[in-house]
């Protein structure tokens, strides 16, 4: 009994998902045909097709150059900061602990504007690299870290320093194993948020040929571009709702056996 | 040695996060519009008290927080409670599955939203309407909230049962020794020994509340569903004022700030 009320609600969350999947497969006239079906009736790929019109390859080829810039940088500095903040003495520990957490409770949306004027202060207007350094600061990756390193005995870290072992071996060869759960989780929600950070990306993006996957099929369904007279705005939505969600639902599913731990361990201390 | 460590991310917080919040309060005590610059004090504030889109863009937001607050609250730990008497497999199933709906959030699923409270969608067939859900704050502001919700509940659940999963077990068994039914449990034992991971997600989705923006972006972009966040990108982005936003947005940090302020406070 239990089980299935759990197996209900599981479904409920669930299943926007699958209806995107199958209304995406729908032509004009099926997309609003009455009642709603778990299975398309008169399955077509036309949407697909549609889309693939667009300069897709290249703007996956940019999203992945994003993306994989973005979380490896991610890791390397927060398994840095991480370290510091839970073995090494940090002058002003307090002070500076507070002060990059503090963004936890700034919207970053609210900084849209001057961020903006920033990156075009430093000529990065429209450029991938925008996207990465402004995506890498994120308070609760080095929260996450933080408190996940706290849990690594102190002694492993002494014992190779009497070994000889430098700052850097041991951050290379001791912490970043040990880490691994926490590493992998900020790399998840790292790489989750910029596949799908539209808002902000379509402000970098604005003037230009570059673009990410996600900023340009949205502009192109939404602005109904793309060469082609737009004539299932719904049915399109959605296939571009599934094109998006594949990727990220593969890494998540590839690595959500560290996601728990990671959230779990480093999420709930304090 | 440990001023190295963090050097990088004392750079990027530097370049993108406390040089724009400088520029941000700069940026509102100007007319700009990024050729030139004129200062003019605290006019855009005084502008910005006199703007009726901007009170209603508060209240929509408190609107917001008043619903998303106590269902996500309450429906994670109710959740978690659940889960927390169920095998570990299950558990696991459950993890991933509602956090899945995270991965879909805002834009990518705003196409079945869409189809589903249509004018002549499924919501309108089942109930023999043909409301247009969308069209005033009052339909909007409640769905949209819930759908944020159900995108943000994984995220909590994992918090919470992890919470819960943390509590000594022995504490539970005495008290179902005494006689205790699962409910006193639940609401006179678990709650209280939680309540700081409770206190923490009422406090995200406070801040949440008032940055919810791709949502209303694709299905309600207007004023009467906007939140403050929003509000702030169509005043500067669609607009040009970005004097007038940049003050919006410092009063919004204000508002933010404040209630965080106000539970630290709380906790000593």
């Amino acid at each position: 009994m239990k089980k299935a009320w759990l197996i209900l609600m599981m479904a409920i969350v669930l299943l926007p998902m699958w209806f995107m999947v199958v209304y995406s497969l729908e032509d004009v006239q099926g997309v609003l045909r009455m009642p709603p079906r778990l299975i398309p009736s008169t399955p077509t790929i036309e949407n697909y097709r549609y889309i693939s019109n667009w300069p897709l390859l290249r703007w996956v080829r940019n999203s992945a150059i994003v993306l994989v810039s973005t979380v490896f940088l991610s890791v390397i500095v927060y398994s840095m900061a991480g370290y510091a903040f839970a073995f090494k003495k940090v002058p002003h520990e307090k002070l500076i602990w507070a002060a990059f957490i503090a963004g936890m409770m700034v919207p970053r949306m609210s900084l849209m504007i001057p961020l903006y004027i920033t990156i075009k202060q430093i000529g990065l207007a429209g450029s991938m690299a925008a996207v990465v350094l402004t995506s890498i600061y994120q308070p609760v990756n080095l929260y996450l870290t933080s408190n996940f390193m706290k849990q690594i005995p102190r002694a492993i870290i002494e014992s190779a320093t009497i070994d000889g072992a430098s700052e850097w071996t041991i951050l290379y060869r001791v912490i970043i194993p040990l880490a691994l759960p926490v590493l992998t989780l900020i790399a998840l929600l790292t790489g989750i948020f910029v596949l799908s950070d539209y808002v902000w990306q379509s402000l970098i993006f604005q003037f230009g040929n570059t673009q990410t996957l996600v900023v340009g099929i949205m502009k192109n369904v939404l602005t109904r571009g793309g060469g082609e007279l737009n004539i299932n705005p719904l049915g399109r939505q959605m296939a571009v709702g599934v094109i998006l969600l594949f990727p990220m639902l593969t890494i998540f599913l590839i690595a959500n056996k560290y996601f728990i731990t990671g959230i779990s361990v480093g999420g709930v201390k304090e | 040695m440990s001023l190295i460590l963090i050097a990088p991310l004392a750079v990027l917080w530097i370049l993108f996060f406390a040089w724009p919040m400088v520029q941000l309060v700069i940026i509102s005590l100007q007319h700009t519009n990024f050729m030139s610059a004129e200062f003019v004090g605290f006019q855009n504030y005084i502008n910005t008290f006199s703007d009726q889109t901007f009170w209603l863009a508060v209240t929509n937001s408190l609107s917001y927080a008043a619903l998303m607050i106590p269902v996500n609250v309450f429906l994670s730990f109710t959740l978690a409670c659940f889960l927390s008497r169920m095998s570990k497999p299950w558990r696991n199933t459950a993890r991933i599955a509602f956090y899945i709906p995270a991965l879909s959030a805002g834009i990518i699923i705003a196409g079945f939203w869409k189809w589903l409270f249509h004018v002549n969608g499924a919501v309108n067939w089942i109930l023999g309407t043909n409301t247009s859900w969308f069209a005033q704050g009052m339909t909007a502001i409640p769905i949209i909230a819930g759908i944020v919700v159900i995108s943000s509940i994984g995220v909590a659940l994992i918090m919470v049962l992890a919470s819960i999963e943390a509590v000594d077990p022995g504490i539970i068994d005495s008290a179902r020794i005494d006689g205790a039914t699962w409910k006193q449990i639940k609401y006179k034992i678990l709650m209280p020994i939680i309540s700081p991971v409770l206190i923490m997600l009422a406090l995200l989705a406070w801040i949440n509340a008032w940055q919810i923006i791709e949502v209303p972006m694709m299905l309600a972009p207007q004023d009467y569903a906007a939140t403050l966040t929003y509000h702030i990108y169509r005043q500067g982005f669609l607009f040009g004022k970005y004097g007038m936003a940049s003050a919006q947005a410092v009063i919004l940090l204000i508002i933010i700030g404040g209630l965080a302020m106000l539970k630290s406070k709380v906790k000593q």
